[in-house]
């Protein structure tokens, strides 16, 4: 009995150590917040990563003062602080509204300042005090991009401070603020191999022969498009029909297209009247993914899609191309009441094009 | 002596002339009856041009046929579909800019082989808008003659072409509208992040920036740092558009592969040397994606968590940890069982002494 007692205890004391390990497992996540910069801005003009900067920064006080002295701003750790005071004051600070946030007004005395730089802080004063409200949002510029030096790592958030004192160097308000950097801020073109879209078209005709009511005519040596690209955001073919069918003139009739569809394609069928193009893809390389539209896809004989006199997206593709080749086959039936003619012909037309 | 001379070399120079003008002319016939072949570059092509001053921008075109090509150039509208992602071209000129566009070459020949620099002229008046996207297209100035019973096939080129102007009142203003995973919980990676932007302002615009995954937003240290847009796509305005990024550095993780027919599909692959990149818990992916407005960065930031549960790879160990803890458990009461009863034997009394009482008993 009291084997029995300490077997189940056992068991007991196995899934309850067993459950405690499995969620400690997933104990580890915590609680997310923004981080909100109401009263504090600092505004880095790049944030790309070991990249010099000009900036702009914004504070609307807390607490009213007739006795700002000095304020400094503490850069965040790993950006590099130019200890030259000459580049943090008089003519390397503005009070240009650069695109300030809304109510942003002149820093008092910003030009005038004197900065003092140590570590990651520097420090303006002024020669006498300032007044500085609570409702006032205050900015100024530092232009010189010989002052800082975002850090050489990416990171969300890199945290400085922003912080008045007065006569008696006392603090007068302080707050944090945030900042990210980032691999790489502007797309700049300085490759040496520019984008390139080539579009190849083995023929210009196509034939399909004599039409007959007993089977469906198709293209006996189907054209094919090869496009080849390093456009890195894909690329289209588009294709459009003049007549919308095989028309011919002597004849005054038209073999009307099959009707578009975009959730399949359409299936032109021995011993009735249809007209259709149908697309196949094979790729050899490149980074893209590429698709046919599925109302052209053609998956079996006679199947395609109906082209209008409007441009249609045949293919596309997500990103670049090695030999990418759309094959276009043709499927064309006639019925036994089509009036004979040796002149049904039409005019397709294809483009295509790298996209931005 | 010298006129002789003087006449000599006039009638050779006569005879010249004569050849000359008797030689063919070097004219191109269209390759029409073989394919068609071209390559552009750039594509696509992208300049910013201030109003009331004439910008020329150079397309290269590159005739890859085996025969000479006779071809035009001209500008078309198209279209872009914020929720498809697809792009309509028409064959009309562009409404807006087509009057202030003109070309070095409306109608040129390129020789097989050959490239042609095609110089483009953007003359754009003050009163010119904020931003232009047009197509350029490159067509054959004639089509093939067909026989009867054939079909004809034309083939042509665009060339998407993205104009900012350079003005007062330009505004580039970007918002992302949604920052996704792909799913909730993912049992291994890759977690594919979708970013979908969309351009308030009324200029192109190309944001930049970098999706960093961490524990939580308050990490210091991500565990990977992903480039968003990374093919460098422009976003129109007044149109959405989403970038994806893949985060894969993990163990293990599912790998693409190409089958023998060409189709794709997903292959997990054990890369012990990965060993030290099991994702498991909660983690928080952060955006800061940036614009320029003016010559500044304006960055812009989302947060999106996710859950990466192998949950298969838990269940072993924890069958393997129960196994373990089992085999502890049967050991331990072994031992003690082994002891108790190695105690209980010390504490019995023994059977000699045990003679003797009695016999002192009935003694």
């Amino acid at each position: 009995m009291r084997l029995m007692k300490n077997k189940k205890s056992l068991h007991y004391s196995l899934i309850t150590a067993a459950g405690i390990s499995f969620l400690t497992v997933f104990s580890l996540s915590q609680i997310t917040h923004a981080a909100a910069l109401n009263q504090v801005f600092v505004r880095f003009d790049r944030m790309e990563i070991s990249t010099p900067t000009t900036g702009t920064v914004c504070a609307k006080p807390s607490t009213s003062s007739t006795d700002v002295k000095s304020w400094s701003v503490t850069f965040p750790t790993g950006y590099t602080v130019s200890t030259t005071a000459a580049n943090w004051q008089t003519a390397n600070i503005s009070t240009t509204n650069l695109s300030w946030p809304s109510g942003g007004t002149a820093w008092p005395n910003a030009t005038s300042a004197t900065a003092a730089v140590s570590g990651q802080t520097v420090t303006w004063t002024n020669s006498s005090a300032q007044t500085m409200n609570n409702t006032t949002l205050y900015c100024y510029n530092w232009t010189s991009s010989s002052a800082v030096s975002v850090t050489s790592s990416a990171s969300a958030s890199n945290l400085g401070s922003v912080t008045t004192t007065n006569s008696s160097s006392a603090t007068i308000d302080t707050a944090q603020y945030a900042t990210a950097s980032i691999t790489n801020d502007q797309i700049t073109v300085t490759a040496t191999v520019p984008p390139a879209f080539s579009f190849a078209l083995s023929a210009n005709t196509d034939s399909l022969g004599t039409l007959s009511t007993a089977s469906v005519s198709s293209s006996p040596t189907p054209r094919t498009i090869t496009v080849n690209t390093n456009a890195k955001n894909g690329w289209f073919v588009w294709g459009k029909d003049s007549n919308v069918g095989l028309t011919s003139a002597t004849a005054s009739y038209t073999i009307p297209a099959e009707t578009y569809s975009g959730a399949g394609p359409t299936t032109v069928t021995a011993g009735s009247e249809g007209y259709n193009t149908g697309v196949t893809s094979t790729q050899a390389g490149g980074s893209g993914t590429l698709t046919v539209d599925p109302g052209f896809l053609s998956a079996g004989a006679g199947q395609g899609g109906g082209l209008t006199t409007s441009y249609h997206s045949l293919a596309t593709s997500t990103g670049s191309a090695d030999t990418a080749v759309l094959t276009l086959t043709n499927n064309a039936g006639i019925k036994g009441s089509t009036p004979a003619a040796s002149d049904y012909t039409d005019t397709i037309t294809v483009v295509g094009a790298g996209l931005f | 002596m010298k006129w002789g001379k003087w006449l000599l070399g006039s009638a050779c120079l006569l005879l010249l002339g004569l050849l000359a003008d008797s030689l063919p002319v070097p004219t191109y016939a269209d390759s029409t009856a073989g394919g068609f072949n071209l390559q552009v570059t750039p594509s696509p092509l992208v300049a910013t041009v201030k109003p009331g001053t004439k910008a020329q921008l150079e397309l290269k075109v590159r005739n890859g046929s085996t025969s000479p090509e006779n071809l035009k150039i001209e500008p078309r509208s198209f279209s872009y579909d914020s929720h498809t992602g697809k792009v309509d071209l028409d064959d009309t000129a562009p409404p807006a800019i087509a009057p202030w566009i003109s070309f070095s070459a409306p109608k040129f020949t390129v020789l097989s082989g050959q490239w042609f620099n095609e110089e483009i002229t953007l003359n754009l008046p003050k009163s010119a808008g904020f931003s232009y996207s047009f197509a350029l297209t490159i067509s054959r100035q004639a089509d093939p003659q067909v026989t009867n019973g054939e079909r004809l096939i034309r083939g042509s080129v665009a060339v998407f072409t993205l104009v900012n102007v350079d003005r007062p009142g330009a505004n580039t203003k970007l918002e992302v509208t949604k920052f996704s995973t792909s799913k909730h919980i993912y049992e291994y990676l890759p977690t594919t992040f979708s970013v979908r932007f969309r351009n308030t302002g009324n200029t192109i615009a190309q944001p930049y920036g970098n999706i960093f995954v961490q524990r939580n937003t308050n990490s210091p240290t991500p565990f990977a740092s992903l480039a968003v847009n990374e093919t460098k796509g422009y976003i129109l305005p007044g149109s959405e558009r989403t970038t994806t990024t893949t985060w894969a550095d993990g163990f293990p993780a599912y790998q693409a592969t190409t089958n023998a027919d060409g189709s794709t599909s997903q292959k997990l692959v054990w890369n012990w040397a990965n060993l030290s990149k099991l994702r498991i818990g909660r983690y928080t992916a952060h955006l800061v994606a940036v614009y320029n407005q003016a010559g500044h960065d304006v960055p812009i930031e989302g947060t999106v968590s996710f859950w990466v549960i192998p949950w298969k790879i838990l269940l072993g160990f924890l069958v393997i940890t129960l196994l373990l803890l089992f085999a502890i458990c049967t050991l331990i009461r072994l031992v003690i069982r082994f002891v108790r009863r190695k105690h209980a034997r010390k504490k019995v009394p023994q059977p000699a002494s045990s003679s003797a009482s009695d016999d002192r008993g009935t003694f």
